[in-house]
């Protein structure tokens, strides 16, 4: 509302964005327990970019969000029962206030940061926390699922050298779903999705719930000055090249989880079907869990990231570096114990780009724990290839075709992202612009990956989207 | 010769030179007019800024329309930078591209700023071929430094829509370039080019440049209303530049790449 005020209210130099999406998933497999058949949401976006003055900028933007979900009719063993969920949020979206004064730029507000060169996985990109409240990043997905969060920015720029300051005052966590979806991140291990399902069955529906905020975001770093974090980023650009180095001084946004040995001990019995050890150990722990008590501790680290990117056109080709090295990482092994180790994540990229008809963009990424360990999602190495491809045919106007797909280089697994988009023409130039789109999600892989945990979630979706 | 092509030799043979010329009551040599035309920028001022406005009509597509803001400056370097920023429609509002021209024979630079991917990307030379943002203008078409690779014809009078012009005809000599020639005609009263014809390999007319209206801006003519027409595909794209502000200074900070996502 704010952002629609301005924007009326400054008749000059004022951009105003309005943007309807909705959104309906069908489950395509349903061969999990408690899964989701049916989810939809809607997103009303408002916001506008107004310049106060030739040197200040002010840009607002806000996002009303619903979503909801029907459950299947089966649930973990038929035991547990099945419940629909709704809800409806209203969320600041970026909202920062610019001032520049000759080479020098400050920036301050909610704000998204890109850092990094590559489109699809960049190790660089470390400054905003990511939103998976609706699961991964969907292979190919041009809309980053990135939070704004409260940041300063300094900038000094000139024709061959850039230096970036940001420091951001608070911690801010991704935003995830611990228990309640399809995407949930205790589904990772079975036993775990397993076991709070029997929490809902033996202590009260919907009890898993409670323990969200404990599994999201344990114990997070006071909001305090001290407690901030910290970035550098200096770039240069030459013909044909452009290379950027920079430093974070953060937190790990990966907390180190340390689980109650009684609820280990749990999770492992409900893993092994043993029945008389779950039996006798879940009376003992239910209450804990009942009442959001200490049976996850954890902290978040800080952690020191150090990395470099470069990008140099080629003929037609843009080809593309990334590496990042950080001394001390939270990764997860098998066993779910947190291992902090030096890791190292790479990206290698090529973009091309054929008229207006084609683009193409192809990328390899990894990532190398040097400590020895089989980790959670990862193994003991990890490496992947990820494209995504859109095509406007000449005869079909308005029509676009995406193909995304993603493969692992070090296990079995895979996913596959085909999307049809069509936009009718418009009577006149400054009408309403519609889209309607296709698509589906196919993925799937071996137990201990990222598609394989959530290969039950195969989907085909429809997406309307209204813009002025 | 492919389409991308021909529009980028009949916007470099026209937006560029089109703003440059420089009036003269003796017949100028044709290098030295091309020669002047690429010395400056697209838009014909050393440092400045324009909102355009870019009209696709006609043809079995439905009509389009790009309104832009242009701000370009000439580097300490000695190449021109532009910022293009894209206002409307909503399907590229907020998008922003820059172009660094390069010294000699080195490929310009170009950075293309998505709204919806919050990143900068930088795009090859070679793409330079490709539409600009679903516009009929490629990347090609922001640049003007081909139209240097050509042979000219002797500089002769004529007069074309009742107004004194020079005639100019260019060949390209680059084979990349998919054209045969370019017949250009350039007022002699205020150097703008009045209107330039682009041939294809076969010698057909290929795309006609058009001049509409003119006017003094800031004490130096300018184009204010321009077409480029498509005789295959019956499409024409109109050009109207206004809110020419010359005056204002510009800070070079807002002609790098990280610059492109700030408003």
């Amino acid at each position: 509302m704010m952002a629609l005020l301005i924007a009326l209210a400054a008749p000059a130099e004022t951009q105003a964005v309005a943007r309807f999406d909705a959104a309906l998933e069908a489950d395509l497999a349903h061969d999990a327990p408690d899964e989701d058949l049916l989810a939809g949401s809607t997103r009303l976006t408002l916001g506008a970019e107004t310049r106060l003055s030739p040197a200040t900028h002010l840009h607002l933007e806000g996002t009303l969000r619903t979503s909801g979900r029907t459950p299947s009719p089966g649930t973990w063993r038929g035991l547990a029962p099945a419940r629909g969920r709704a809800e409806a949020t209203a969320e600041l979206g970026e909202a920062w206030l610019s001032h520049r004064r000759g080479p020098l730029r400050l920036e301050v507000g909610q704000l998204i940061v890109r850092w990094g060169v590559m489109d699809l996985q960049s190790p660089n990109d470390l400054l905003n926390p990511s939103d998976f409240r609706d699961g991964p990043p969907r292979p190919g997905a041009a809309d980053p699922p990135t939070r704004p969060i409260p940041m300063v920015r300094m900038s000094h720029l000139s024709e061959n050298l850039s230096v970036e300051l940001v420091w951001q005052p608070f911690f801010a966590p991704h935003l995830g779903s611990a228990t309640d979806s399809d995407w949930a991140a205790t589904r990772l291990e079975p036993s775990l999705a397993g076991a709070l399902t029997l929490t809902d069955l033996l202590v009260a529906p919907a009890a898993s719930e409670s323990l969200q905020p404990v599994l999201l975001t344990p114990d997070p770093p006071e909001a305090w000055p001290s407690n901030g974090s910290a970035a550098a980023r200096v770039g240069t650009s030459g013909a044909g090249f452009d290379l950027h180095a920079q430093v974070c001084w953060a937190w790990d946004r990966t907390p180190t989880l340390r689980v109650d040995p009684e609820l280990t001990a749990l999770l492992v019995a409900a893993r092994e079907d043993d029945l008389a050890t779950l039996l006798r150990l879940y009376p003992r722990v239910a209450p804990r869990l009942a009442d959001g008590g200490r049976v996850v501790e954890a902290r978040h680290e800080r952690t020191l990231s150090a990395g470099v990117d470069a990008a140099w056109a080629v003929d037609a080709y843009v080809l593309k570096a990334e590496v990042a090295f950080t001394p001390a990482r939270t990764l997860y092994d098998a066993a779910l114990q947190p291992v902090r180790t030096p890791t190292v994540a790479w990206a290698l990229g090529a973009d091309w780009l054929d008229d207006e008809a084609l683009s193409v963009t192809l990328e390899l990424s990894g990532l190398a724990p040097t400590q020895e360990a089989t980790y959670l999602l990862f193994g003991r190495r990890w490496a992947q290839a990820a494209g995504v491809a859109q095509w406007r045919p000449a005869q079909l106007e308005g029509v676009e075709l995406t193909l995304a797909a993603q493969h692992a280089l070090t296990a079995r697994a895979w996913a596959l992202a085909p999307t049809v988009a069509w936009s009718p023409p418009r009577a006149q130039v400054d009408a309403l612009r519609h889209t309607f789109a296709a698509g589906l999600l196919i993925l799937d892989g071996e137990a201990g990956t990222l598609m394989g945990a959530f290969g039950h979630n195969d989907a085909a979706h429809l997406r309307y989207t209204l813009s002025l | 010769m492919t389409p991308s092509r021909i529009t980028r030799w009949v916007t470099c043979a026209t937006l560029l030179l089109a703003l440059a010329a420089p009036a003269s009551a003796e017949t100028p040599d044709a290098a030295t007019l091309v020669a002047t035309a690429t010395t400056r920028n697209g838009f014909g001022f050393e440092q400045g800024s324009a909102r355009v406005r870019l009209s696709m009509i006609g043809g079995d597509q439905a009509p389009k329309e790009r309104v832009l803001r242009a701000r370009t400056l000439r580097s300490g370097s000695g190449g021109a930078r532009t910022v293009l920023r894209f206002l409307s429609p909503s399907e590229v509002q907020g998008a922003a591209f820059l172009l660094i021209e390069q010294p000699g024979d080195a490929p310009d630079d170009m950075h293309l700023y998505l709204p919806a991917l919050k990143r900068t990307r930088r795009i090859a030379g070679s793409q330079k071929d490709g539409s600009f943002m679903g516009t009929d203008f490629t990347y090609a078409d922001l640049e003007y430094r081909d139209i240097k690779a050509a042979a000219y014809s002797p500089v002769t009078e004529a007069t074309l829509d009742a107004a004194p012009c020079w005639r100019v005809e260019a060949r390209p000599t680059t084979a990349a370039a998919g054209v045969s020639r370019v017949v250009l005609h350039i007022r002699r009263d205020n150097g703008l080019i009045q209107r330039s014809e682009l041939y294809g390999a076969d010698d057909r007319l290929v795309k006609r440049y058009t001049l509409r209206a003119h006017a003094l801006v800031e004490g130096r003519p300018s184009p204010t209303e321009a077409e480029m027409h498509t005789v295959e595909s019956g499409r024409t794209t109109r050009l109207t530049i206004d809110e020419v502000d010359t005056r204002t200074p510009l800070e070079p900070a807002d002609f790098t790449p990280e610059s492109l996502s700030r408003g």
